[in-house]
């Protein structure tokens, strides 16, 4: 009878769970030190040239802020109000009616975050016509 | 003969199809996630929330380094060469434009590059943002 040398055979075949285990290991590992890549976001504004192609279909003028540097320190002009800080800016935009739209202009000599962050102030508060605005004059 | 009812032997399935299954979704996922990474120019892009990337890095993307040097799919272009290559990409359809620009460098650039994609028929950009932080 060969039935005692084919149990003998089964139960001697190699455990595979030991290199199950490790192969999960090795797959938590790779997974906890890969680097992965952080998934960008988007601000969406429209873009126009300074007197050059902005929307004039409305007779209602749309709301300027102004990003400009003063004394080292960027600043953001509405109207006549200068607001040090995107939170100042923040809550003078709250008291405009967002119909008319925003536009940004930034001046040379200020550092482009400084813009996105006014884009970013203008979506925050619920406007939906922004339009990032470049200097016409400039070659 | 009770050969054929005797005690059923046990087979341990074959784990071996699985294993390597399970090496070929390691390798597949790790490489993945390398290309995606490596596909963008590491920016030190303004740090808003943002919305959604809805063009998700298809059309044009225009990378602006720290130093203002124009990079489009990995290659230094001279920005003054950006409306020959607006037209060649536009034959068909105006692509949509994602400016992907170092928060630090000065709008004199941003504008000139603003001001050449109005120009050229460009409605609109959409100016990548790093979320984790606002204010």
């Amino acid at each position: 009878m060969n039935l005692s040398r084919r149990r003998r055979e089964s139960s001697d075949a190699p455990s595979l769970s030991s290199l199950i285990d490790v192969v999960f290991l090795l797959l938590a590992y790779f997974v906890l030190t890969a680097a992965f890549a952080i998934p960008e976001r988007s601000l969406t504004p429209a873009i126009s040239v300074d007197g050059q192609g902005a929307d004039q279909s409305s007779d209602i003028e749309p709301q300027v802020i102004q990003v400009r540097a003063q004394q080292g320190q960027v600043v953001y002009q509405l109207g006549a109000q200068t607001h040090a800080s995107v939170k100042e800016l923040r809550t003078a935009l709250r008291q405009l009616p967002q119909a008319p739209g925003l536009v940004i202009k930034a001046e040379p000599g200020t550092p482009f975050g400084a813009g996105a962050a006014a884009v970013q102030a203008g979506r925050d508060i619920g406007f939906e016509d922004i339009t990032w605005s470049a200097d016409g004059d400039a070659p | 003969m009770r050969l054929g009812r005797g005690q059923p032997v046990r087979r341990t399935p074959d784990l071996t199809p699985m294993v390597d299954v399970i090496f070929l979704l390691i390798v597949f996922f790790l490489a993945a996630a390398r290309l995606e990474q490596d596909r963008r120019e590491p920016v030190d892009l303004p740090q808003q929330s943002g919305e959604p990337d809805r063009s998700r890095g298809e059309g044009l993307v225009l990378t602006l380094m720290g130093d203002g040097a124009l990079r489009i799919a990995g290659v230094s272009r001279d920005i003054d060469a950006l409306p020959a290559l607006l037209a060649e990409a536009s034959r068909e359809q105006m692509p949509s434009v994602t400016l992907r620009a170092n928060r630090e460098v000065d709008v004199a650039v941003v504008d000139r590059v603003i001001r050449i994609l109005a120009r050229s028929g460009v409605p609109g950009v959409e100016i990548a943002v790093a979320p984790g932080g606002g204010s």
